[in-house]
């Protein structure tokens, strides 16, 4: 069973270096960051596990739960990220709150403001002046999330 | 020695399931709803649980089962959670949904998109609610919301997974 310590070692290593990138190196996506440095450590557990162990179950298990919890880890901190209801839960543990101080945190114009500055900083959107654009890159990912929308037959446009 | 043929078995029937799902089930109303969607991905993950279960209680001294059963689950767990983050991310995200807004119109001021807006209201009642339901939070006697033992338990893993990442603003 030494695959499973070098897959859970090899993924301890991945948390550690993309918590070191996030630290070194400001702006860009820390689900990109987390790629950048994932892949290389999957790449030399892959190498390690199959030097110890040839092509076995052993390989394949060592380096499908690399993946598995990378995907895991990027899926949590994402999510921590973005969603509404873990921001709330966390404002909550701090302190109690009415519903009306809730609803004035997440005012809902300030939330779209939030989100056009993130879609401005990740490069989707251009603002000038008052206005927002989407970039190349905007458009292709607008084109992309309306073909997965007619992928999984959701509604609306 | 148990070779490879249950992480293959694993691989084919993850490829059967996507292929019944694009041939027509995705049609299907019950298979439009967030719940019918988690359904048909947990119910085989569940029952292929059960199995690989059995199948290691059968010999549980033999280390190429539990290599094979971790690469099962483990080819389970990356396709069906690939699938329902594409499914949930083209289904509600809210800055997805705001930048095809933009893109459909070509430009949109901030005023313009003001509609959007709605999206975010509905998007915070809603997760009121859930952190009620789920226990994570609860209304006390004066009728301001506090996080329970377990919300402030899933509210510190969160803070602690948002510092590894150096997230700063988030929510």
């Amino acid at each position: 069973m030494l695959w499973l310590l070098w897959s859970l070692l090899a993924f301890a290593a991945a948390v550690a270096a993309h918590a070191l990138a996030c630290r070194l190196r400001s702006g860009g996506s820390a689900v990109l960051r987390y790629i950048a440095v994932g892949m290389p450590i999957g790449l030399a557990l892959l190498v390690l596990l199959a030097l110890r162990h040839g092509w076995s179950a052993d390989l394949l298990a060592g380096a499908l739960l690399y993946a598995l919890l990378s995907e895991l880890y990027l899926f949590l901190f994402t999510l921590a990220a973005n969603s509404v209801g873990l921001g709330i839960l966390r404002r909550l543990a701090r302190a109690p709150l009415t519903e009306a101080q809730v609803a004035a945190d997440y005012d809902s114009a300030a939330m779209v403001a939030r989100r056009l500055d993130q879609l401005v900083a990740g490069g989707l959107l251009q603002q000038d002046e008052a206005a927002y654009r989407p970039t190349e890159r905007g458009a292709r990912t607008a084109r992309s999330f309306a073909r997965l929308r007619r992928l999984f037959r959701h509604e609306g446009p | 020695m148990t070779g490879i043929l249950p992480i293959v078995l694993a691989v084919a029937w993850c490829l059967a399931h996507l292929a019944a799902y694009m041939a027509g089930l995705r049609s299907l109303a019950a298979l439009r709803q967030e719940r019918g969607i988690l359904l048909f991905h947990a119910i085989p993950v569940v029952l292929a649980g059960i199995l690989l279960l059995a199948w290691l209680a059968l010999a549980p001294g033999d280390a190429g089962r539990w290599a094979n059963a971790v690469g099962v689950a483990a080819v389970m767990g990356i396709y069906s959670m690939s699938f329902l983050e594409l499914w949930s991310l083209s289904e509600g995200s809210y800055s997805l949904s705001i930048l095809a807004a933009v893109a459909r119109r070509g430009q949109a001021s901030k005023a313009e998109l003001q509609d959007l807006a709605a999206i975010g209201a509905a998007k915070q009642q809603a997760r009121t609610s859930t952190l009620l339901h789920l226990g994570l939070a609860r209304q006390q006697p004066d009728g301001r919301l506090a996080a329970t033992a377990r919300g402030r338990a899933v509210a510190a893993a969160s803070r602690a997974l948002l510092w590894l990442a150096a997230i700063g603003r988030a929510g």
